[in-house]
């Protein structure tokens, strides 16, 4: 189980985190979602140390940390090698081959063997539907291709949890189709899944779990159905937003 | 005499002293400048604060700063017949041979100039390429390596061979030190046959050809580089 107890960020200007408290269950897909500028993006990427937090307490499995303190570079480490990550703009290392992508991780960072490594890669490549791609570079691929290999990146690295942030916002609605696609079979398959998403009605097919940001704090933390079917009237509003009527 | 004959009397001579000096002087140089360079970089990018390392980035503030701001051929002036001058009760502290002076001063020099290229080039990788090696669960050195350094290099590959092009040119300032190079060996033909032009217009397309050379090898080592991003325009 992961978790964040009074997680508190302020970037100045009134925005980040105040006091924000959740729980990611495992074997479950959580959604964040919320309005632009909400700190849904920010809460992701807490969990993941690629932002510093005021204050706070972090829990995964065995591992349990006070956010004041400074952490060493060994306690990062020790929680993100349990995460993987999937970003809004792919952010492939473009001088490496889409193999080369899909097992630097592997190879480099846990020593596995580069045959089976290799093995591995090919396997994911099927399974995202890129098993031709394997020797290209990411230059020549379409950015829903290059999500589907950094979801494939991922992977590669066994995480416990798998964190999403807005990974189809920069795609063209008929790619972004594939990458949910992707995204869907993994939730299907009991994986701990966290995502954020401008998408509702992705959300609502995916989500065992609903997480509503608002002004960096949480309006709203349970299940999916009450949620859409019994929205209080600031998620109404929220919903409401999102759905264009000419 | 004729230009034919100066150019046929004085170009074995010429080719000996470019073999013997001019291009090992280059290289050798070129090469510890630019481990140099990298190291001085590094540590300039450095974000720790530790008190080593912030008194190590004030020392390559200072030594770019030294080296970049005042000329080449005063550089070697000093270290080859300054240095000398200290003395501790009556011995020379610092002597070195001409050789020794001129690659410790080329390499210094070239050094400063390519810490700034690298440095530049590290910082042009975007912050994203950082974010997704730090997810995978790399050290930042490891990041460095693996990562942003590789990208770096293509970046820097066209300044860093301005630099090579510059040092084999400047490896003619080693003459003021009494390095036979080339350019030393083209003053005495001069002095010898009293057509300055005919020899030193002999020298200069010498040092044409050499400067090609890299420009040919930059080419190539560009497209070898590139391979991975679309260069240009695609209309």
């Amino acid at each position: 189980m992961l978790s964040v107890d009074h997680l508190t960020k302020d970037f100045g200007n009134g925005r980040g985190l105040h006091d924000v408290s959740v729980q990611f269950p495992a074997e479950q897909t959580t959604v964040i979602v919320g309005p632009s500028g909400s700190g849904k993006t920010t809460l992701l990427r807490h969990l993941d140390f690629l932002e510093t937090a005021d204050a706070g307490r972090y829990r995964f499995d065995d591992l349990d940390y006070d956010l004041s303190q400074p952490l060493t570079k060994q306690e990062v480490l020790a929680a993100r090698q349990k995460l993987g990550i999937v970003f809004q703009s792919y952010n492939l290392f473009p001088h490496l081959t889409v193999l080369g992508n899909i097992i630097e991780g592997p190879v480099h960072v846990r020593h596995m063997a580069k045959a089976e490594a290799v093995t591995q890669a090919t396997t994911l490549l099927a399974q995202v539907g890129l098993a031709d791609k394997a020797s290209a570079y990411p230059d020549e691929l379409s950015g829903g291709q290059q999500q589907r290999i950094a979801i494939a990146r991922m992977m590669a690295m066994q995480p416990e949890y798998m964190l999403f942030d807005e990974p189809t916002s920069a795609l063209d609605p008929e790619l972004e189709v594939e990458v949910l696609r992707v995204i869907q079979q993994l939730a299907t398959a009991h994986n701990s899944l966290i995502i954020v998403t401008h998408n509702m009605a992705f959300a609502e097919s995916v989500a065992d779990h609903i997480v509503f940001v608002e002004d960096g704090t949480i309006g709203y933390d349970g299940d999916p159905h009450t949620f859409f079917a019994q929205p209080t009237d600031r998620i109404r509003r929220f919903l409401a937003a999102g759905t264009f009527t000419a | 005499m004729s230009t034919w004959t100066i150019i046929e009397k004085s170009l074995p001579s010429l080719l000996v002293a470019m073999l013997k000096y001019t291009i090992p002087l280059t290289l050798i140089s070129f090469a510890l400048g630019l481990i140099l360079a990298v190291l001085v970089a590094l540590i300039r990018i450095s974000e720790s604060h530790n008190p080593l390392m912030r008194g190590l980035k004030g020392l390559a503030w200072f030594y770019v700063w030294i080296f970049r701001g005042t000329p080449l051929l005063v550089q070697l002036f000093i270290v080859f017949f300054g240095l000398p001058a200290l003395k501790v009760n009556g011995h020379a502290l610092i002597e070195l041979n001409a050789w020794t002076a001129g690659i410790l001063t080329f390499s210094l020099n070239t050094g400063a100039y390519a810490s700034e290229t690298i440095r530049a080039s590290i910082q042009s990788i975007p912050q994203p390429q950082w974010e997704a090696a730090y997810a995978l669960g790399m050290t930042r050195p490891k990041v460095l390596w693996r990562i942003i350094l590789p990208q770096a290099a293509r970046v820097s590959l066209p300044p860093l061979s301005n630099s090579f092009i510059s040092l084999v040119k400047d490896t003619s300032l080693a003459s003021g030190i009494t390095i036979i190079e080339m350019f030393q060996v083209s003053q005495q033909f001069a002095a010898l046959y009293y057509n300055p032009l005919v020899s030193y217009s002999l020298v200069a397309f010498l040092y044409l050809m050499l400067s090609t050379l890299l420009t040919v090898l930059q080419s190539y080592l560009e497209r070898r580089t590139s391979r991975y991003v679309r260069v240009g325009q695609q209309f």
